[in-house]
């Protein structure tokens, strides 16, 4: 690599600074003191390695701006391929590099350190660039990294420093095992091993305590069912000790109960519940004494009370009597009370009828009304009579009715319709016309229209036979012409006559008609076409003229036989045409449209014809109507004057009836029904009348009975009987009757009542003496005289028992406690030899010893469940397990630190022993090379230097084969030993890695002339394979190498 | 005679941790510590299922120098599940339990018979009041029998009924296990058995198939990554005329692997990773729904070398890896990811270099073939090996796997000087 320009933007002194053109082999640049040569250098390798962090405490020069730009810049480099490359560096920013490629590309570190042949800092300081300061600084060359090249520039292993591999492989095994380390791996498992294992041992020792504690627990199980037993016993005696504490008291009552029956008197029976049974009789005995005295004053009383009741007792014999007689009373006053009603409504009555009588007929009474007849037949024979009449009546009006409408409305209508036809006759038969004649004119008319176009044919076939005839008179060989075509127009015309004739069916309504014409006409003219064209005769040839010839003349005579005969019908047909015409009134003979409107003429005459004969039918008929209602008007007037007599007849025979019956002659049949009516309702009237007259005599006999019998009663019953009130009596009697009824039922209760109390005063008497009985009994059982006395007896008695049962019952409650028998006597043998007091003692005492027991037994079984649970957790314990996987696992990861340990270890100690091995056998090429720029430059003084691989010292021979430490050197041969040794280097280096340039900065200072000039060789040789920058300050050490290297360029660096 | 079964099991080694293994989660770490007990009561739930006669078990029930005393508790509970279903146990003491070592004072169930360390001590079984079988065994009474216990059995008795022989011992002398109570096949042999049921080899043999079957069983529950594949117990039955018939029945809970990989064609570590993934998902098919525990072990040569041997890039994979199994039901957790891998380099040719490299490789191998040289590197290691700590717990280091370690030096060191970018 060599450096082609430097642009110092800015560093220093420098700003904006070119240096272009450096040569590939020696520049010099000659400057004075602060010209600038040590920044200059500083740029290069700051550039090349980095800025230094301004934080940084080093006394670096940081070369800060003295005169502007961008701190930092760039160098123009070319690699040994010439191809150039600029590498720039700012320190401002992130101190990045920037390589830029001849391309353009840019690169950074990675690119640059390829470039510049992986050489570091230290290396481009101590071997490329340096100064005197360096070269004198022998500590310098003991930098690692420049050792390391030394050594490895001729190891044949390329960039890697051996010494750094050796160090690398002692770190690393130092990072897995110090001889008394603890944070190496190794040193750290043997450590964890020692815990694991101490826990394990542990472990181990709880097991073997397993068994122990078996052992323990079985002792403390027995020793707990010891304490348990004493504890048992103490229990009993202290529940005993509580027991007679308990009974003390029940005990203590018997004693005194037992003194209070000896005071009570004995008494030997006494009856249950003597005392409630005495009071009890006393009591009953006062009650009945009571009772007794009660029922006398009862019975008194009821004397008393019958000797004052009487009874009526006639009255009650009659008791039916009345009785039914008061079922009577509302049926005879009813009666009564009718009785004057009844009679003012048959007075009433008998008027009304004599009235009705009296509307029939002045004569009219109730014998007249009885003889009358009012049966069904009587009053069919007066409707019969009735409806006779009133039919011939009405048979009247109806046909005088009739006969007015026929004579009035018919008659008069025909007549005026006979006036209207015959007005229209008038005026139609004005235009009277011939019906003969017009027949007549129409066939001709019809024939003329046929005829017409058969003349017109006829013409011109007579014009063409002219013509022919001409023809051949004048033209006798010529052939003939050939026949005219037949025209069409007939056809034509037929066709024409048939749509007219279609046209007209159409308006006329009848066009099937008009259809048929047509196709009939059609089909005639289509044959006609058809005839017409076959009549065409073919041209005969030319070559044929003699035969034609003869043809000709025999055609024209046969053309003139057909003239004559043409021509005479062609006469026929005019004569016959000219006769019709005549008939219809035409000059001559007429053309086509003459003869269309004589036939429109001819139809409308014949229209008006027809409508004159409808008309004359009309009148016909009318007079026929006429002759007929005539006719009938007066059949109707005979049946009118029949009719008239037979009415008479009835009313005749209705007027006999009336005069029969000896009713009024005025009376119409209607009013007759009338009558009946109001006969019908008089009769009725009259026989209620009879009915009301038989009621009243019924009623007035009831009353009379009733009367009659009442009285009768009273008569009996010794009541008064001059003026009778038959109603009040009755009830006066009635409730005399009640009366005695009540008072005698009374008197019966008091009887019965009577007798009850006699009874009643019997049984209380018995009773009595009952109780009085019972009393003497009781005293006598219980064994006293008196009351008093049984009362005292009593007290006494219940005392007792009293006493007595609470001695049997607190015996009991002892008894429930200490048992029944033996127990029983024991337990009381042993009340009677202690006291409460002592007792109470006693159960003291025994409960504290329990109480002492019982922790005790809770201690030990507390102890006894401890150590169940220690042996169960021994049971369960599965660390032991867990260590020991955990053992094997670090001892397997033990054994695999150990052989990488011992990997490294043993590649270390190897590669020393190869070390030494090379360091002895191949001295380093760069020693070789030193070792001929120290012999020239100390002008072969000294002949050989040797440098040991893995030790920082340098040791030279002199031409006598002495060894020659450093310090042993002289200050002027030391720098020429160091700088041989740096060229040595750089040769080496540059061997196998890409050459850098070097820079000196004044280094031959010290040397004298002599070696000053071997010096300069040594540079001029070491100028061919690497750049050289030379910076000094002494002219004539520049003056000196461009002479001993003339291609050099001097650049003189100037502020 | 009346046909019968029973199982055949031993070096139960209960509560005996798993070794070998670097690293746990505390998770992983509670199923390992209860594999040992998961088997066993496999066994006991065998036992009842088949409705097996009894119990056979040789030695070795537990470790006695850990002092389980949870082993042994739980020994004696799966007895009590046996006596509760009828169920007769035998069981012989060997070198890891022998009677003279500690053991708790527990009542055993009554259907338990521990056989004697004084001499050869003879059982009759009994089905329905008819001697069915003759069952000969002999506990160890101290750990230490080198003795041949097998002479001391007695020969079958003439007519008698289906006779076994119960012996925890080393038979032959070959096998790679501590040579207690060694015998010969011929010396069981001759003794006319029925049935040898023999433990204290782990893994399942079959020394003689027929006449008489001569077995070790295995341990039901391998402990340590040697201890890989299936484990089990041995049901036998004898039929009616007296012949038997052994299957072989899986009770492992968890399940040992050691996998190797080779990185020839491998370049990326993302190749890597997914080539382990494949890996144990294999072994999770392999384990049939037991969990496993799984060394992985690196091997060839190849550009992943550099790669991997920078520190922690194991590391790195080996965690994720175990993140993605935790919390799994049938989880397969990687116990270690080893490597035996080498850079890609030509080691002839370096050897012949005139630098620094070719001198160390010259040097490596003086080293790791010289025995004179090699006692003198050894002492490099004293340090560590001669510390108090080191003493104690770390093992010797035999020759062969010194010569290991001196190849990985040797790796590591070209790792670091040249990197892999030479050849």
């Amino acid at each position: 690599m060599k450096f082609e320009e430097i642009y110092i933007d800015g560093f220093g002194i420098f700003h904006n600074y070119h240096i272009k053109n450096l040569t590939p082999g020696l520049t010099i640049f000659i400057g004075p003191n602060e010209a600038g040569k040590s920044t200059i250098l500083s740029f290069q390798k700051r550039i090349l390695f980095g800025f230094p962090d301004r934080r940084s405490k080093s006394k670096l020069n940081l070369y800060p701006l003295l005169t502007g730009g961008n701190h930092g810049g760039r160098l123009t480099i070319s690699s040994g391929d010439n191809t150039r490359y600029i590498i720039e560096r700012y320190s401002e920013g992130a101190n990045d590099v920037k390589v830029i490629f001849p391309d353009g590309s840019t690169g950074g570190t990675a690119e640059l350190s390829h470039l510049i042949g992986h050489a570091n800092k230290d290396i481009f300081e101590n071997i490329y660039a340096f100064g005197l300061t360096e070269l004198q600084d022998f500590e310098t060359l003991n930098s690692e990294a420049v050792k390391g090249r030394i050594y490895s520039a001729g190891t044949g292993i390329g960039a890697v420093s051996l010494s750094e591999v050796q160090k690398n492989l002692e770190t690393e095994a130092g990072n897995l095992f110090k001889k008394g380390g603890s944070k190496p791996e190794i040193n750290v498992i043997f450590n964890e091993i020692k815990k694991i294992d101490s826990r394990l041992r542990e472990i181990e020792k709880d097991t073997q305590n397993f068994d122990e504690f078996h052992k323990e627990l079985e002792e403390i199980t027995k020793e707990i069912g010891y304490v348990e037993q004493e504890r048992n016993q103490i229990r009993t005696r202290s529940n005993h000790t509580t027991n007679l504490v308990t009974v003390w008291d029940d005990w203590r009552k018997i004693q005194e109960a037992k003194e209070r029956l000896q005071k009570i008197p004995e008494i030997e029976n006494f009856p249950e519940n003597g005392i409630e049974m005495l009071e009890r009789n006393i009591d009953k005995i006062d009650e009945l004494n009571e009772s007794i005295s009660e029922k006398n004053e009862k019975l008194e009383k009821t004397k008393i009370r019958k000797s004052v009741m009487k009874v009526d007792k006639k009255l009650l014999s009659n008791k039916g009597k009345i009785l039914e007689f008061q079922k009577g009373q509302d049926k005879y006053i009813s009666a009564t009370k009718d009785l004057p009603m009844r009679k003012e409504k048959l007075k009433r009555d008998r008027e009304d009828l004599k009235e009705s009588l009296h509307e029939i007929g002045p004569d009219w009474n109730e014998e007249k009304l009885s003889n009358f007849d009012i049966s069904i037949p009587t009053k069919e024979i007066v409707r019969k009579q009735h409806d006779t009449i009133k039919e011939a009546k009405e048979s009247i009006r109806d046909t005088e009715k009739e006969v007015q409408g026929i004579e009035q409305k018919d008659i008069q209508n025909i007549e005026e319709e006979i006036e209207k036809v015959n007005k229209h006759l008038k005026t139609q038969s004005l235009q009277q016309i011939d019906e003969k004649k017009l027949e007549q004119q129409r066939k001709s008319l019809q024939l003329l229209r046929i005829k017409y176009p058969n003349l017109k044919e006829k013409e011109a076939d007579m014009c063409n036979l002219e013509e022919k005839e001409e023809l051949f008179t004048i033209l006798k060989p010529h052939r003939a012409e050939p026949l005219p075509k037949l025209p069409l127009w007939p056809a034509l015309m037929l066709i024409a006559a048939g749509i007219v004739s279609l046209i007209l069916s159409i308006f006329g309504n009848n066009w099937v008609i008009g259809i048929s014409i047509l196709a009939i006409l059609s089909v005639s003219s289509i044959i006609y076409i058809i005839l017409s064209r076959k009549k065409i005769p073919t041209p005969t040839p030319e070559g044929f003229e003699d035969k034609e010839a003869e043809d000709l003349i025999k055609r024209s005579k046969d053309l003139s036989e057909r003239r004559n005969t043409l021509e005479s019908a062609l006469q026929k047909i005019k004569s016959e045409i000219l006769s019709n015409a005549q008939i219809c009134d035409f000059g001559g003979i007429p053309d086509p449209q003459q003869i269309e409107n004589k036939d429109s003429e001819l139809r409308a005459a014949s229209e008006n014809q027809l409508k004159l004969n409808e008309l004359k039918r009309q009148q016909e008929t009318l007079d026929q109507k006429l002759g007929k209602l005539s006719e009938e008007a007066n059949t109707v007037k005979k049946k009118l004057e029949a009719l008239r007599k037979e009415e008479e007849k009835a009313q005749k025979e209705w007027r006999n009836w009336l005069t029969e019956k000896g009713l009024d002659l005025e009376l119409t049949p209607e009013g007759t029904i009338d009558i009946f009516a109001t006969l019908k309702t008089c009769i009725e009237k009259k026989k209620s009348i009879e009915e009301i007259k038989a009621r009243i005599n019924s009623i007035q006999e009831s009353i009379e009975e009733y009367e009659t019998k009442v009285s009768s009663v009273l008569e009996d019953c010794n009541r008064k009987n001059e003026e009778i009130n038959v109603i009040v009596e009755l009830e006066k009697i009635t409730g005399e009757l009640n009366q005695a009824i009540e008072n005698s039922k009374t008197l019966e209760q008091l009887d019965r009542d009577e007798e009850n109390l006699k009874l009643e005063f019997r049984n209380l008497e018995i009773k009595l003496e009952e109780r009085q009985r019972t009393v003497s009994e009781l005293l006598s059982q219980g064994f006293a005289e008196s009351e008093t006395e049984f009362r005292e007896n009593a007290r006494n008695w219940e005392e007792r028992n009293k006493r007595m049962d609470e001695i049997i019952q607190r015996e009991q409650n002892i008894k429930r406690i200490s048992g029944d028998g033996k127990p029983y006597f024991d337990f009381i043998n042993e009340l009677e030899e202690t006291s409460p007091e002592d007792l109470e003692e006693k159960e003291l005492q025994l409960k504290e010893r329990l109480e002492e027991i019982e922790n005790n037994l809770s201690e030990v079984r507390e102890k006894r469940g401890g150590i169940a649970k220690e042996i169960e957790q021994i049971e369960r314990r599965e660390e032991g397990s867990f260590l020991r996987m955990e053992k094997t696992v670090k001892m397997q990861k033990l054994k695999k630190n150990s052989d990488e340990w011992s990997i490294l270890t043993l590649a270390r100690t190897i590669m020393g022993k190869a070390i030494e091995k090379y360091e002895q056998e191949r001295q380093p090429g760069v020693i070789k090379e030193a070792q001929s720029f120290f012999s020239k430059m100390t002008l072969g003084r000294y002949s050989r230097i040797f440098a040991p691989l893995d030790e920082a010292k340098i040791y030279v021979e002199d031409k006598d084969s002495r060894r020659k430490d450093i310090q042993d050197l002289s200050r002027g041969t030391a720098e020429q030993l160091y700088l041989s040794l740096r060229f040595g280097f750089v040769r080496e280096f540059s061997k196998r890695a890409e050459s850098l340039p070097i820079v000196f900065d004044d280094i031959l200072v010290n040397f004298d002339p002599e070696r000053f000039r071997a010096a300069c060789e040594a540079i001029k040789e070491l100028a061919k394979t690497n750049q050289i920058l030379y910076f000094t300050c002494h002219p004539e050490s520049v003056n000196l190498l461009a002479e001993i290297i003339p291609d050099s360029k001097v650049i003189d660096i100037k502020m | 005679m009346k046909p019968f079964s029973f199982i055949h099991t031993a070096d139960l080694h209960l509560d005996s941790p798993f070794k070998g293994i670097s690293e746990i989660s505390s998770e992983i770490s509670s199923d390992l510590t209860e594999a040992t007990f998961n088997a066993f009561h496999q066994i006991i739930d065998l036992c009842i299922e088949k409705q097996v006669d009894f119990l056979l078990i040789v030695g070795d029930v537990y470790d006695g120098a850990d002092r389980s005393l949870r082993a042994q508790l739980r020994f004696r509970d799966g007895l009590k599940r046996l006596s509760e279903a009828e169920i007769k146990a035998y069981v012989v003491h060997g070198n890891h339990d022998p009677l003279a070592g500690w053991s708790a004072n527990l009542d055993w169930p009554r259907n338990v018979h521990i056989f004697g360390g004084e001499s050869v001590e003879k059982v009759s079984f009994e089905k329905d009041g008819e001697e069915i079988a003759q069952i000969y065994g002999i506990s160890f009474h101290k750990r230490d029998i080198k003795t041949n216990l097998a002479l001391e059995y007695p020969e079958k008795t003439e007519n008698g009924p289906f006779t076994i022989g119960m012996l925890h011992c080393n038979v032959g002398s070959d096998t790679g296990h501590d040579p207690y109570a060694p015998c010969t096949l011929e010396n069981l042999i001759s003794k006319k058995y029925d049935y040898w049921a023999l433990g204290h080899i782990h893994k399942k043999t079959i020394l003689n198939e027929d006449n008489p079957p001569i077995i070790y069983p295995g341990n039901p529950q391998g402990l340590n990554p040697k201890e890989t594949g299936v484990r089990g117990c041995f049901l036998v039955k004898v039929d009616q005329k007296g012949d038997p018939s052994q299957e072989f029945i899986e009770v492992d809970s968890i399940r040992w692997f050691v996998k190797e990989l080779s990185i020839d064609s491998l370049y990326t570590e993302q190749e890597l990773i997914t080539e382990i993934h494949n890996c144990i998902e294999k072994i999770r098919e392999e384990a049939e729904g037991r969990s496993s525990v799984c060394r992985i072990i690196l091997t060839g040569r190849g550009a992943l070398h550099s790669s991997i041997a920078l520190k922690g890039v194991l590391d790195d994979i080996l965690k994720d890896l175990r993140e993605n199994e935790e919390g799994e039901k049938q989880f397969v957790w990687i116990e270690s990811i080893e490597d035996y891998t080498n850079p890609e380099i030509n080691r002839k040719s370096l050897l012949e270099r005139k630098d620094f490299i070719g001198d160390l490789l010259k040097l490596f191998e003086e080293f790791s073939h010289d025995e004179n040289k090699m006692a003198e590197l050894k002492e490099s290691l004293d340090p560590l090996f001669t510390s108090p700590s080191g003493r104690k717990l770390l093992e010797s280091r035999d020759d062969e796997h010194f010569r290991d370690l001196i190849k990985k030096a040797e790796t590591l060191c070209l790792d670091k000087l040249i990197g892999g970018k030479f050849t």
